[in-house]
């Protein structure tokens, strides 16, 4: 959500090694990141920090870790995961190597690397060096309570139009 | 009945022999203070004391202020016991930890020093220093490094971080928590 980000940042983890001469504290065993809506479970997590003690990014690591925040107040969160998982917090943008799956509202996209921007909700998928791929897949658009089941006409009352074959919101930010 | 009698004595003076000989007492040696020796008279108390410790290359190594030390000498070690310690350490010429506990001990000329009861320490300059409490400490100057296994809690700022067990490398600027680690960072 918006106001995540005014949100302070909480960690619990089995073990810390907090290095200040790097500002770079590493939180080792069951880590768990919390602030407001976002979650982050990992098994190892650097948080990389300046002088002043502000977080500039997150990196965590995982078999595979874990990523959840609520984008819209009407929404599902939003689910990631990789092996690899780096979160620019003043971007406010996700990083997934490794294994990475983003899912939303049920649709969800695989593959070797994905650029997630949460605000723009932009995303840029690789699939593997030589012929990787990337995988989506959309679920099938959910029938309007009280539709007579396969009526066309029922469908075109749905905002006056024909349906198109696919309708799906996040098709266009699909690049 | 007489005939093993002899025997008996012989294998019992044989079976202490060899427990003294592999397990010698560690006070028959003079290595650490006998129990009667721990409890003898102070060889020394100062009440109000303002004290300063130097490294052996001559440099202020700490200031140790305390209500009271009560000073015991043994014949290869020696423990200062402190009543409301305060302790300042210095990294070269610059004063860079100040400590303040209810208890504390120093061993060996200070090699050692643990503080008990409502320990704090203060990263100086404290403005912008960290801040850490715990029950005890442990803390060896000449190594600069800090341990306890008590729960520690450290402010850095806004943030803090809490959690059990500790050991801090002071030189390295570094600190490990063991368990039960806990951290929250503000928003700035």
């Amino acid at each position: 959500l918006p106001e995540d980000r005014n949100q302070p940042i909480r960690v619990k983890s089995e073990h810390f090694d907090g290095n200040r001469a790097d500002n770079l504290f590493v939180y080792i065993g069951n880590v768990q990141i919390s602030q407001g809506s976002l979650r982050i479970l990992a098994d190892r997590v650097e948080v990389h920090g300046t002088a002043e003690g502000e977080i500039q990014k997150v990196v965590a690591t995982g078999e595979p870790a874990h990523f959840q925040q609520q984008v819209q107040q009407s929404q599902t969160p939003v689910k990631a995961k990789a092996r690899r998982i780096e979160f620019r917090v003043n971007a406010d943008a996700l990083q997934l190597s490794g294994d990475a799956q983003v899912d939303r509202n049920g649709n969800t996209l695989s593959a070797e690397k994905i650029d997630y921007d949460l605000i723009s909700e932009q995303i840029e998928a690789q699939g593997q060096s030589g012929n990787g791929r990337v995988e989506m897949i959309w679920q099938p658009e959910k029938k309007v309570a009280g539709q007579p089941p396969g009526g066309q006409e029922g469908q075109e009352g749905q905002e006056g139009g024909e349906v198109p074959a696919v309708q799906n919101p996040q098709a266009q930010d699909t690049p | 009945m007489r005939t093993w009698l002899p025997l008996a004595i012989v294998v019992a003076l044989i079976s202490v022999g060899l427990w003294f000989s592999e397990s010698p007492p560690q006070q028959l040696l003079g290595k650490r203070p006998t129990p009667k020796e721990f409890d003898r008279a102070a060889d020394l108390i100062i009440r109000g004391a303002k004290t300063r410790h130097f490294s052996p290359e001559g440099t202020l190594a700490y200031r140790l202020d305390a209500d009271s030390v009560t000073y015991f000498q043994f014949a290869r070690r020696d423990r200062a016991n402190l009543d409301q310690p305060r302790i300042v350490f210095y990294q070269g010429q610059s004063p860079r930890w100040r400590t303040e506990s209810e208890t504390g001990v120093a061993y060996n000329n200070g090699e050692r020093v643990v503080l008990r009861g409502d320990v704090n320490i203060w990263e100086l300059p404290q403005a912008g220093g960290i801040h850490l409490q715990t029950a005890a400490i442990t803390i060896k100057p000449r190594e600069e490094f800090a341990e306890t296994d008590k729960v520690v809690k450290i402010a850095a700022g806004a943030n803090r971080t809490e959690g059990r067990g500790l050991r801090a490398y002071l030189k390295e600027d570094r600190v490990e928590i063991l368990s039960e680690v806990q951290s929250i960072y503000e928003n700035q």
